[in-house]
């Protein structure tokens, strides 16, 4: 492992399955034989509003909490909530988008402006590589946005495979999803194709 | 893996840890009311309660949940209260006589602290209630803890005779790590529902004073036998060695370790796995070795002023530091710890390099698409312009947000009725509050009898959706199903409401605004009334309908007819409504909508049709199809 704690922050929109894709990320780190500590927040947070977990994998028991300015991935699933925690970023975060917007109710009352997907890259490249795609239209390809989170997943095996192997994730995919297995392994292979 | 196996090891939630260390520790009952971040220890167990022969229930409120815990102690059966944080305020009144009269079997009261807030009214530290009421308090780090400490506490328990409060925080509680399993308890393993033993004992059991009297040194005996047990138990940890001494518990541990690596340094660590009562001789040993010593504890210096007295006391002059280098309001983290040890080590401070987060369009949590308690805001706000509105604790008291904004006060469970009750009198007035089913049934009734029996000019709307919906959808008496999934008694709030004598009761739809308005107009005219708003959870309902391969009416938007006026966006504030900025017209978003029609109702233009008829367009929204539709959700979903 390249350095002693690899940090992943997992953003978007609560009900988008965010905290299902670090359960899933925690189980293969802990398959692949490394510490795994994965923090979530529940209850009132969650409803429909902005949600961040954290995924830790280390060799060494550690806290969940990513500390700010310490990410190495940056996994978000709706354009905007990867600038509003872009707090955890650092020189080198590598980002990975789902470019589907989610239009927040405030902006949808008027009061404030949602930023362009132009600006949203802008400012995260000037962190570090960004991979932006429409992860919820692959998603939709299958039949159902539900998806979303495998395609995530997906693409981050293809970033995560110098620590995870794919085959690892795709193992841990298949314990906290055993229900539509086969959809969710399509869109995890629909996700690790993005280039 | 399975959860129920003998052995082996799995990613847990820490709640998922605590819920496996007391089904190791051959638990026989656990009873709660759900609040997070203490939720998923019971809801898990309730999905093992069949096989492992645990009786597993929600009870109506924190003290009730304790006191039938305390009946399977009594009774000689290991038992356990979980709880969040304020929960133990609740369940105080039993909780602080209890430790006079102590456990028999195992009891472990769980409180789940929220420091940071992330879904509570307050960061009360209940570290202090332990040593409030005189009773052992147990902090785990991680989940792996989580679950051996919980066994040790109904060990600690059984052993003194007291009951034990195991202490969590949510970066405990919902953290996810490796977690080794041992055995599980042999009447666990067998799934072997045993029957409980009462033997009375009149002086214990009996709170008269003159028992009371005899059962207040126990408490004080109780304590010095904990801190035997903890040596045994090895729950105080000594690591490190040097000069530079930190006393530190919980997830602030993790904090100091990462933060001692990082910075290269070397520590003497004395780690607190009990916390109340404090080892003396332990802690004046460790301080005789050090220059200089950090306590570092979230929230209140609860640790450092006890070490302080201790110190003091030994004439030991060692500088202890706390919270003058550490904040006492807020979660700590991996920063403030190592920025609080840079200060004491005399290092150069850190400054972190955190980009700012520019200004942002906010995304709070906001009430579901089709969520029904929209309704009953928008029309409060649009009925009652001018009466005071309190409202309680659940999805509902985001009806303080924009745009909905029919909120005015928030205290704790069942406060919008006793305030209301309140409030009818200060303002002479009519007031008009708001509660959920499960708040109801928790500590809205005896206020609402208060309401009743003091004359109060009340309006109380029960957003009955017949679920607790903000812990994650745990039954309560309005569902009729109890938490192992059988089949328990459904209390209609309607009839609840007579049975007290409110003056005017009526159900209605709350997917029906007019309805919904009339009943309101409607309650203005008598005393205490009780209109139930009855309509399920959205969110659980479009889970159900999916499962069973539905799908709810879909609402889409006549595009020539719409005016971009905004008025559904603005009234409701639904997720499902898109405004677009270019084409000055609103849509829905298919994905979300949930199909209540609300805003086909609140549409000036008429512009927005149910889409699911084939081939036509129906404009006429509320239909007597509609209603048996929406009458069928209610009654059918579970």
């Amino acid at each position: 492992m390249a350095a002693v704690v690899y940090n992943i922050v997992l953003t978007g929109v609560g009900g988008q399955g965010i905290l299902t894709a670090a359960k899933v990320l925690g189980k293969a780190a802990m398959m692949a034989g490394y510490y795994a500590a994965v923090g979530e927040i529940h209850g009132l947070a969650q409803r429909g509003g902005s949600v961040i977990g954290f995924v830790r994998i280390s060799e060494n028991p550690v806290a969940s909490t990513v500390p700010e300015g310490t990410a190495d991935l940056l996994l978000s699933f709706e354009p905007l909530e990867a600038i509003r925690y872009i707090n955890y970023a650092k020189k080198g975060t590598t980002f990975i988008v789902n470019e589907a917007k989610m239009v927040p109710v405030s902006a949808n009352l008027g009061s404030t402006v949602y930023p362009s997907l132009e600006e949203i890259r802008k400012n995260l490249e000037e962190f570090g590589p960004c991979h932006m795609f429409d992860a919820t239209a692959l998603a939709k390809s299958l039949g159902s946005t539900i998806y979303v989170n495998s395609v995530m997943l997906g693409k981050s095996a293809s970033v995560l495979s110098f620590l995870l192997p794919k085959e690892v994730i795709e193992k841990a995919l298949e314990e906290v999803l055993p229900r539509d297995l086969e959809n969710n392994l399509k869109a995890f292979d629909l996700g690790y194709q993005v280039s | 893996m399975s959860f129920l196996d003998e052995t082996g090891s799995d990613l847990l939630l820490g709640n998922e840890a605590i819920a496996r260390g007391a089904l190791e520790a051959d638990v026989a009952c656990v009873a709660a009311y759900p609040g997070t971040p203490s939720t998923e220890v019971t809801e898990t167990l309730s999905k093992y309660a069949k096989e492992t022969g645990v009786y597993v229930e929600y009870s109506t409120n924190e003290k009730v949940a304790l006191e039938v815990a305390t009946a399977f102690s009594w009774s000689n059966l290991r038992a356990m209260a979980t709880m969040k944080h304020v929960g133990l305020n609740v369940a105080a009144d039993t909780f602080m006589s209890l430790a006079y009269q102590g456990a028999v079997a195992g009891l472990v009261i769980l409180t789940a602290d929220d420091p940071g807030m992330w879904s509570s009214q307050n960061e009360q530290d209940n570290r202090i209630f332990g040593k409030f009421a005189g009773v052992p308090v147990l902090v785990p780090s991680d989940p792996q803890e989580a679950k051996d400490f919980t066994k040790i506490a109904f060990e600690l328990s059984e052993s003194i005779g007291a009951p034990v409060l195991l202490r969590s925080t949510t970066r405990v509680s919902h953290t996810r790590s490796p977690v080794t399993f041992s055995s599980l308890g042999e009447n666990v393993r067998q799934g072997n529902r045993r029957k409980g033993t009462f033997k009375p004992d009149i002086v214990r059991f009996v709170s008269l004073p003159a028992n009371a009297k005899k059962n207040h040194p126990k408490v004080l005996q109780r304590l010095d036998q904990a801190i035997s047990f903890s040596r045994n138990h090895e729950l105080n940890r000594l690591e490190g060695s040097g000069k530079v001494g930190v006393i530190t518990q919980g997830v602030e541990y993790l904090y100091v370790k990462e933060a001692e690596r990082d910075l290269g340094t070397q520590l003497n660590i004395l780690k607190l796995g009990m916390v109340y009562p404090l080892d003396k001789e332990l802690i004046v040993e460790f301080a005789k070795q050090l220059d200089v010593l950090l306590v570092v504890e979230e929230l209140e210096p609860f640790l450092e002023e006890m070490i302080k007295a201790i110190l003091y006391e030994a004439g030991l002059s060692v500088p202890v530091h706390g919270k003058d280098v550490l904040p006492r309001v807020d979660e700590l983290n991996y920063w403030k710890v190592r920025n609080a040890l840079e200060r004491i080590l005399n290092l150069p401070v850190t400054e972190p390099q955190i980009a700012q987060v520019p200004s942002l369009p906010p995304r709070p949590p906001v009430l579901c698409p089709g969520c029904a308690h929209r309704n009953v805001f928008y029309m409060v706000k649009k009925t009652e312009r001018k009466s005071v509105k309190p409202s309680d604790i659940g999805c509902y008291t985001l009806g303080a947000l924009d745009p909905l904004k029919a909120i005015d006060t928030c205290i704790a469970m069942g406060a919008s009725v006793g305030l209301g009750s309140g409030m009818a009198k200060a303002q002479e007035e009519r007031v008009i509050s708001t509660i959920g089913d499960s708040t109801f049934f928790h500590t809205g009734l005896p206020a609402l009898v208060n309401a009743v029996y003091n004359r109060s000019k009340l309006t109380l709307i029960v957003l009955d959706n017949r679920i607790t919906a903000m812990t994650g959808h745990q039954p309560n008496p309005s569902t009729g199903i109890t938490a192992s999934g059988d089949i328990g008694a459904h209390l209609d709030i309607e009839q609840v409401a007579r049975g007290l004598g409110v003056d005017y009761v009526k159900s209605v739809d709350p997917y029906d605004l007019q309805a919904l308005e009339e009943a309101i107009k409607e309650a203005n005219e008598y005393t205490v009334a009780v209109i139930v708003a009855k309509q399920p959870c959205a969110l659980l309902r479009q889970r159900q309908l999916q499962r069973r391969g539905e799908r709810a009416p879909l609402y889409a938007v006549e595009e020539e007819k719409c005016t971009g006026c905004r008025v559904c966006v603005n009234l409701l504030g639904c997720p499902a409504l898109v405004f677009d900025r270019d084409k000055k017209k609103v849509s829905i978003d298919e994905d979300l909508c949930a199909g209540c029609s609300a805003c086909a109702q609140v549409c000036p233009y008429n512009a927005i049709y149910e889409k699911s008829i084939e081939g036509e367009k129906n404009f006429d929204v509320v239909s007597d199809e509609s209603r048996a539709r929406w009458q069928q959700w209610y009654t059918t979903l579970f």
